[in-house]
């Protein structure tokens, strides 16, 4: 087989994929300033009630955050208060930004989402992920973003059981490259939706983009979490943050081993694999082997896990060592 | 002027058939053609073959989804175009297209022969799997073409993240097609034991 094998082969696909192809269209939903701006308060009002007797920085939604970066990352978001519970709500569906993250390179969101009615509920097992777009605030404009991941879960799964009762709340996780980005700006995420396959859900999309009327955040992507620099021999540089490694100089690539050592000589173990089926130890996402011209030699490692980062005094990537400035 | 009735001029052999098929659908075949060929005067040759072919196809041949059907045609066209060009003429756009072709490829490819229809199953089961974003993304770059570029502005979003996202596809439908031609090795040595 050759690379003509596939391009041929490729002519022959069924029909359906080349016309669902050509047909799309890109849809977005806007909502007005005013709506937001209600929406916005009374999620304030609704972030405040639920705070008062419980803890301040208690994460409404810890198991969404558990189910993506563990339970250790939940405590952690506790502790350094990067608990968000912003919640936006139309009479559909009820979306929580449950944390945000930022570094210097990195935007991390985590969102809940609940169906509110059973149309909504049956929206959410028919499109699955909803899409999130970044614009800046003042401008509308889009943030620019190299890269971005995204995974998305619904809870209550039970094939047996019926639309209403089944996937009413479910998760989603989105991070972000950044490094390029204006991050002194307010920006907002806009939730909006897409569909499949419109003739096996049955909704057109106007139909489909009221059910996200309104769910909107804006949030400061200030950094908000510590990040340390870390250098080799010959002055390439490495930033190291709960949620991200990122650097010059030394491309990672696939497969590779990223140890953090402690002073004591404890070290632990990143490994660079795009395709982790367990998802389990491995730990980041790297896009270095992608980039070229300017962009060559940058890595960006986005973990699985959110890590304690104050006692690591080095970097071992593949051969070389980073130490601590 | 829709699709069944445009069949139907073809099936009365009333040449305007051709304006309306050219009308409705030339643009998009020339685009396809010189995402192709990168060639104007080739991208023309091949789009005019596509309504000749189309004439003395149909009938009997009565394609469900006509706009498929003559893309198809534009398509092979091009790719037998491409085959005579020397390396040398070929496009910077194309060779990065079957470089990245390449990476799909199985290790195990050399060690087994796979029909191609086959191959053109396996394809529509692993586009199957795919979420209709990736895979509108995949057939847009390899089979329409585009570049990365064309497709961020389509989808309103970053080159980055259309980069990105065909680099894992490319690396799934790798995984894909190698796990399928383990099961086909499996299959064929039970089934030489069985023989015997």
């Amino acid at each position: 087989m050759n690379d003509k094998t596939i391009l041929n082969a490729m002519t022959d696909i069924d029909d359906r994929f080349i016309d669902e192809a050509a047909d799309f269209k890109k849809h977005r939903i806007r909502c007005s300033k005013a709506l937001t701006k209600a929406v916005t308060i009374i999620a304030a009002a609704a972030v405040l009630t639920i705070s008062a007797g419980a803890a301040y920085n208690a994460l409404t939604n810890r198991n969404s955050v558990e189910h993506y970066m563990g339970s250790e990352a939940a405590d952690l978001i506790e502790k350094y208060d990067l608990t968000k519970n912003l919640i936006s709500s139309n009479e559909h569906i009820e979306v929580t930004l449950d944390t945000l993250i930022c570094d210097e390179n990195t935007v991390l969101a985590v969102f809940t989402y609940k169906a509110l009615d059973e149309e909504a509920t049956h929206l959410m097992n028919t499109i699955g992920m909803p899409n999130v777009r970044m614009y800046y605030n003042d401008t509308d404009e889009e943030v620019y973003t190299d890269y971005e991941t995204a995974t998305f879960i619904s809870f209550a799964n039970d094939e047996n059981a019926t639309d209403s009762q089944v996937n009413d709340t479910g998760a989603f996780i989105s991070s972000y490259d950044i490094s390029k980005a204006d991050t002194s700006r307010e920006i907002t995420f806009e939730i909006y939706a897409d569909i499949d396959d419109e003739e096996h859900s049955g909704y057109d999309y106007e139909h489909v983009g009221k059910y996200f009327d309104g769910i909107e955040f804006t949030v400061s992507i200030e950094t908000n979490v510590e990040t340390i620099v870390y250098s080799d021999e010959n002055g390439n540089e490495v930033t190291l943050s709960p949620i991200s490694l990122c650097g010059y100089g030394e491309v990672i690539g696939y497969g590779a081993n990223v140890n953090l050592v402690k002073k004591n000589g404890e070290s632990y173990n990143l490994v660079s694999d795009f395709y982790d089926e367990n998802e389990s130890d491995t730990l980041c996402y790297d896009f270095s082997d992608e980039n070229s011209g300017e962009d060559a030699g940058h890595f960006h490692c986005y973990f699985r896990r959110m890590i304690e980062i104050t006692d690591y005094t080095s970097i071992k990537i593949g051969g070389v060592e980073y130490y601590r400035r | 002027m829709n699709d069944e009735k445009i069949i139907e001029l073809y099936y009365c052999r009333d040449e305007q058939a051709i304006s309306e098929t050219a009308d409705r659908y030339g643009a998009q075949l020339k685009r396809l053609a010189m995402n192709m060929l990168h060639d104007e005067q080739s991208a023309e040759e091949c789009v005019n073959d596509v309504y000749f072919k189309a004439w003395n196809a149909i009938p009997p041949e009565k394609p469900q989804k006509f706009h498929a059907y003559i893309m198809k045609i534009c398509r092979r066209n091009a790719l037998r175009m491409l085959e005579h060009q020397s390396a040398k003429k070929r496009n910077a756009e194309t060779v990065e297209l079957t470089q990245e072709m390449l990476e799909c490829i199985p290790d195990s490819s050399s060690e087994i022969n796979v029909q191609s229809e086959q191959l053109v199953g396996r394809l529509n089961q692993f586009l199957t799997s795919l979420d209709s974003q990736k895979r509108i993304v995949f057939i847009k770059r390899y089979w329409y073409g585009e570049s990365s570029v064309e497709i961020a502005k389509e989808l309103g979003c970053s080159e980055g993240k259309i980069r990105t996202m065909l680099y894992r596809t490319r690396s799934k439908l790798k995984k894909y097609l190698e796990s399928e031609d383990e099961n086909y090795e499996r299959q064929n040595h039970i089934e030489c034991n069985d023989g015997h």
